[in-house]
């Protein structure tokens, strides 16, 4: 049912030199499920900051979005109700979502407080979702944040590492950073090793958009905790450039796979000339990939192993071999979030001069890709505007969600909102990371 | 031990009250809660029932006859209280909770839920790392000092500090002893209005003096608007 592919950018190595290449591996979904089913019950901890700094309109956003939660809920599902600030209350223990009015009830309950415990409110939440051992089951915490950790466990490290260990003993956790003091770089990494999704939104409105982005995802999901291993032949040196996290075995861990989607990996790959010549005069042998993941029922599945061999080509016939245009375009998209990281690290040290000089270069790297172009331009007002906190964190999440972002099975290089619209919420190339998705307007003018 | 695999045997148990809270006891005592919890005893038990904690047994005649399910409830109820639960909390979702729930609730880490051994060894951890960054704030954790040496600078921080806060505290014109710290809680009484009262008090709060002091929020809340006149007059 998952596809494993290999697309090198020239089918081909050049005889007789060092090659350096970078080939696509394609870990593709089915387009939809075989049969009618239903989707795998969740099992969901929401935890929510009501540290002093969300008084206001956040806290009610944040509630709103919470009790839209909780509707998309059925009674097969169970969730549980953290908040927190420098206390951690326990509004709803975990249980099945067969009265609602409980929930919403207790999301009326709070308000705004003090510090922001954010380690213990989202430990708290684990342990909510921890209380279903069951495997068959998606058990995830969903953290909501406007502000830092200021109080307990503060080291972002570290309670990433415990993101980690929890996502591995099965409580994965997403994240959602609200406005623009929180800490993205803790939102992130928290995300990230806890095999979640991270998320955020520049005002309250815009945070229902990723939650109904995560949801979607959910409901779509045909296999979790994607494991890569990757086994290059002697001599060749094999680099993920995605920079995925790894786990205890050395296996890549990729994004959760929906139907409909692929998850991939650009892999950098440096042979030398001699791997070549040891092959004699068959194709080279240069690399085998296999994938293990958990399928619903909570089977572990393997996909076949992959092989990657290549012809070795003199100059001119391998000259004549055109670069594969979606390798290409997913190499680009690498060397942006790389240069986005860049800009942003300049950014918030406030040397826009640097600023101005990686956006040049990320407009260079953006010429053939229409998306690119198009989501450097918001980057671009905040870098004029000198504004660090909204760079840094756009440019953060922009990184992140390119590095890591399950594509359409059919994407094309092509970009516009009409097409993205069409797409299920989580395969959408966004211009901004941090505003929700406008599904463009009627155009007025256009004949119906 | 392995709790869960042992408390799978009681699967067909029944008994009366007394019977269950032996039974309970033994449950506890091998889950580590024995000493943590008083000795289940008919009076909890019947206390519990009353919550709505505890289902409603069977009847044989006169006499109530007790299952599994009560079996389940009482003792994870124990569990929960253990933990911190507080009553009313339990008996609004017990109602709502199947037996496998319940079962894993008792069962704790014998229930082969590794996230919640994990939970535990990171609170654990935490909490070590916390308390030693509270001793040392500024010190570089690779760095290994004699424990003699880490008590002789942090005295000579704390009593630095200390000197400090005397200096700091005279100038104030308050006692050099500290600053009055005082345990208070916040009771919001509308969005716009919050009322703070020392922790202490609510033990000892009689409903006279609760009214009491309703009639003074009133009184000053009039005052302050100017309002309290215009309605006498």
């Amino acid at each position: 049912m998952i596809k494993l592919e290999f697309l090198p950018q020239r089918a081909a190595l050049l005889a007789g030199q060092d090659n350096k290449l970078d080939v696509l591996l394609r870990v593709q979904a089915p387009a939809a499920p075989e049969s009618r089913r239903d989707r795998l019950p969740l099992n969901l901890a929401i935890v929510i900051d009501r540290s002093g700094s969300m008084a206001g309109r956040a806290i009610a956003e944040a509630k709103r979005c919470a009790g839209m939660i909780v509707d998309r809920l059925s009674a097969k599902d169970r969730a549980s109700v953290v908040v927190y600030d420098h206390v951690v209350n326990v509004l709803v223990p975990s249980r099945p979502v067969d009265d609602k009015h409980l929930f919403h009830a207790a999301l009326r309950e709070f308000d705004s407080g003090g510090t922001t415990a954010l380690h213990a409110g989202w430990l708290a939440g684990a342990e909510q979702a921890a209380h279903q051992p069951n495997g068959q089951v998606l058990s995830r915490v969903l953290l909501l944040s406007d502000g830092n950790a200021n109080q307990g466990l503060c080291d972002v490290t570290a309670i990433a590492g415990h993101c980690a260990e929890m996502a591995d003993a099965g409580v994965g956790t997403s994240t959602y950073g609200l406005g623009p003091n929180f800490n993205e770089d803790l939102m992130t990494a928290m995300a990230r090793s806890g095999q979640g999704n991270a998320y955020y939104g520049r005002t309250a409105d815009d945070l229902m958009d990723p939650f109904q982005q995560e949801f979607d995802l959910l409901d779509a999901l045909c296999a979790r905790r994607l494991r890569l291993a990757l086994n290059p032949a002697v001599g060749v040196r094999v680099e993920v450039v995605n920079g995925y996290i790894t786990d205890a075995e050395g296996h890549s861990v990729l994004p959760d796979l929906a139907y409909g989607g692929e998850a991939w990996a650009l892999l950098r790959l440096t042979v030398p000339r001699s791997v070549g010549e040891a092959a004699g005069d068959g194709d080279t042998h240069l690399l085998t990939a296999s994938l293990a993941y958990t399928d619903l029922a909570d089977r572990t599945g393997h996909t076949e192993p992959v092989h990657l061999r290549l012809p070795r080509l003199p100059a001119a016939a391998f000259a004549a071999i055109a670069p594969n245009d979606l390798v290409s375009s997913r190499a680009a998209e690498l060397n942006a979030a790389a240069l986005q990281e860049q800009a942003r690290s300049a950014a918030l040290s406030g040397d826009w001069e640097q600023v101005q000089h990686l956006l040049q270069e990320l407009r260079a790297e953006a010429v053939h890709s229409p998306w690119l172009r198009a989501s450097i331009a918001e980057l671009e007002r905040y870098a004029s505007r000198r504004e660090s906190r909204r760079f840094s964190k756009e440019a953060l999440y922009k990184a992140s969600a390119m590095r890591s972002r399950l594509a359409a099975l059919d994407e094309q290089e092509d970009w516009s909102k009409d097409l993205e619209a069409e797409k299920a919420s989580f395969l959408r190339r966004k211009l901004e990371q941090g505003r929700r998705f406008d599904p463009p307007r009627e155009d007025p003018s256009r004949p119906a | 031990m392995d709790h869960a695999m042992d408390f799978a045997k009681f699967k067909n148990w029944n008994g009366d009250a007394s019977e269950l809270a032996q039974v309970a006891s033994k449950i506890l005592t091998a889950r580590g809660l024995g000493e943590t919890l008083a000795e289940p005893n008919v009076r909890l038990l019947r206390d519990y029932a009353q919550r709505g904690i505890v289902s409603r047994p069977a009847r044989h005649g006169k006499e109530a006859i007790y299952a599994y399910r009560q079996l389940l409830e009482f003792i994870a109820a124990r569990v929960l209280v253990a933990d911190g639960w507080p009553l009313a909390k339990i008996a609004e979702h017990f109602g709502h909770i199947d037996d496998l729930e319940l079962f894993n609730l008792i069962a704790g880490d014998g229930g082969k839920n590794r996230a919640r051994s994990v939970i535990e060894r990171i609170r654990s951890e935490t909490q070590v790392a916390l308390a030693r960054d509270a001793t040392h704030p500024s010190a570089d954790k690779s760095e290994q000092q004699s424990p003699s040496t880490q008590f002789r600078e942090r005295a000579a921080r704390l009593s630095g500090i200390q000197a400090e806060m005397r200096n700091a505290l005279r100038r104030l014109g308050l006692p050099e002893d500290g600053p009055a710290v005082e345990q208070v809680t916040l009771l919001a009484v509308a969005p716009w209005c919050q009322v703070l009262v020392e922790s202490g008090r609510f033990s000892r709060i009689t409903i006279e003096e609760a009214e009491e002091i309703g009639r003074a929020v009133t009184a000053s809340l009039l005052t302050v608007t100017d309002k309290g006149a215009k309605t006498h007059d």
